[in-house]
């Protein structure tokens, strides 16, 4: 019983002491990055490396593109990630930096033994004109359309690049994903199904000996490589933005993402660093 | 006089504990309602009623996910409580103690799985026979509540006198008149186990997104549904804005129903003597 009231004591000092150490890390520079989860390993990669050679104090946080750019218009971020074009009133109101850019793989079931689809074939999937893998020299068996949920970059950038209206996207829908990882997991468990995927994600995928792969793309080979020669047709920018000129530790981090190391862990991570 | 003695610090300083979860839940009571209510007003009850929830084109129609919710949650309930109840039933009124402890034991230890795990077995077992569909999210929710609704109906039908019953059987009645009264007598408690665990489905959304498929629609057997919370959990992360507020209220509509079956179950439990 002596002891309670030092446990009760403690446990109402401890909330306080933690909040105002809190406080004194931001002043000693924390650069907080939030917002596409696409970009995060990005920042966490260039974070660690930071952390070992400058002692800079990188915090990512996934969220979606969208909450990137609000948080930086409300400051809540040193830096808002986005993994989408900006519209041209976001564009106004804050400074871009590209800092990579990311291609998006066609993900099927490994055991789907088609070798490719277009653009017009990925229309005609995802408008439920054709339902059928045989059309594609697969077999007989329903076509499982997986969309990213409403909100997050890639499904902007699919649906911008194929030309399908947002009532098409909602419609004709067999499964919403809220992840990434979820893309992967239900293709991993559905023979039949098709998505789209950051091509990054579905190498790491494939080499942890997950049953996705990708499938070329109007005739173009799903690698790095001619994703940086841009021959491979569907990619889209990674953007760092900053409400007014990056200081501090944000100007390190950004300077340090177009360093040749920064390119090399862009690389790393199979995305493009810009040239 | 009123002094602060030691006993007094002690009591005054529990209570302050004991005050944590509710204040905990009136602050997250008042921020879901706060942004609802925000939602709401911006978007406008007629458009809320509305069955297309489309929030890239700015439709937040609840209509459907409400009833793919719904629709889950019953279908679920056909499954579950025969279940649970016949479970139930052999347990409280013929099993040997033996048998009786080892089932309650690995009812309970399927009641303590995360949804998570449920969900990978799901999508592995469950989803090449349905798809992604009603049935799928259906079974894989029964799975989840046959614990509740049937360690809580036991529990009601072990407070069935004993005298009650040997009289039956005394009075040459079969057992399966027997089993009858059982649950006449011990009706109250088995509504407020399967109202409790009602709300249980109502609430779920990890597994359920695992395996439901997530578009919101007409709900037909085979076919994907939405429910509000696994809109809540798929969409969540990319939301901004209205967007995030409009699942704010869906969080908030979940809340409510869960509060009010919490209530009504509790309720019918303490009719019981539960």
């Amino acid at each position: 019983m002596k002891l309670l009231p030092l446990i009760l004591a403690a446990s109402l000092i401890a909330p306080a002491a933690l909040s105002t150490n809190g406080c004194q890390r931001q002043k000693t520079e924390q650069v907080v990055v939030t917002g596409a989860s696409t970009v995060y390993p990005i920042v966490q990669m260039a974070a660690e490396e930071l952390r070992r050679t400058k002692g800079l104090n990188v915090m990512g946080q996934g969220g979606g593109s969208t909450r990137g750019f609000e948080d930086c218009i409300t400051g809540r971020n040193s830096l808002g990630a986005m993994a989408r074009e900006l519209t041209p009133e976001e564009k106004a109101q804050v400074m871009v930096f590209p800092i990579a850019y990311d291609g998006v793989g066609i993900v099927v079931h490994t055991s789907n033994q088609i070798a490719g689809v277009t653009t017009d074939d990925l229309r005609r999937i995802y408008r439920k004109q054709v339902t059928s893998w045989s059309d594609f020299g697969g077999e007989n068996a329903s076509i499982v359309v997986v969309h990213k949920a409403e909100g997050h970059a890639l499904r902007e950038v699919f649906m911008n690049y194929t030309g399908l209206t947002p009532d098409e996207m909602t419609r004709f829908t067999d499964v919403t994903a809220g992840d990434n990882a979820q893309v992967i997991r239900v293709i991993a468990n559905t023979s039949n199904a098709i998505g789209y995927l950051s091509l990054g994600e579905v190498i790491k995928a494939a080499e942890t000996g997950q049953p996705v792969r990708l499938v070329k793309f109007n005739g173009i080979e799903p690698v790095m490589e001619n994703v940086t020669n841009k021959t491979y047709p569907l990619f889209h920018p990674l953007y760092l933005i900053s409400k007014g000129e990056p200081k501090g530790g944000s100007r390190v981090l950004l300077d340090f993402l177009r360093s040749p190391e920064g390119k090399a862990i862009i690389r790393q991570g199979n995305y493009v660093p810009l040239e | 006089m009123f002094r602060w003695n030691k006993t007094r610090w002690c009591w005054a300083g529990a209570m302050g504990l004991g005050l944590v979860p509710i204040l905990a839940i009136f602050a997250l009571a008042i921020f879901l309602f706060w942004n609802a209510a925000g939602a709401s007003a911006q978007i406008g009850i007629r458009e809320l009623a509305a069955t297309e929830w489309s929030p890239q084109q700015g439709r937040y129609g609840v209509a459907l996910l409400l009833a793919g919710t719904l629709a889950v949650s019953a279908l679920a309930l056909c499954l579950a409580v025969p279940v649970a109840l016949c479970a139930a039933g052999y347990l409280a009124l013929s099993a040997g103690g033996k048998v009786r402890a080892a089932a309650n034991a690995a009812i309970g230890l399927l009641g303590g799985i995360p949804s998570v795990v449920i969900g990978l077995w799901a999508m592995t077992w469950v989803v090449p026979g349905f798809g992604n569909s009603w049935i799928s999210a259906s079974v894989v929710l029964a799975l989840m509540i046959v614990p509740t609704i049937t360690l809580l109906s036991g529990a009601a039908l072990r407070l069935v006198p004993a005298d009650l019953l040997e009289a039956s059987r005394a009075l040459g009645m079969s057992e399966g008149i027997v089993a009858r009264v059982a649950f006449h007598h011990a009706r109250w408690g088995i509504l407020g186990a399967v109202v409790l665990g009602t709300s249980r489905a109502l609430g779920e959304a990890v597994a359920v997104s695992m395996v439901a498929g997530n578009v919101a629609s007409w709900p037909s057997l085979t076919r994907p549904i939405a429910t509000l919370t696994t809109t809540l959990i798929v969409e969540l992360d990319g939301a901004a804005g209205l967007h995030r507020n409009a699942l704010y209220l869906l969080a908030c509509i979940v809340l409510l129903a869960i509060s009010a079956l919490s209530i009504f179950g509790r309720a019918a439990q303490r009719k019981a003597g539960i």
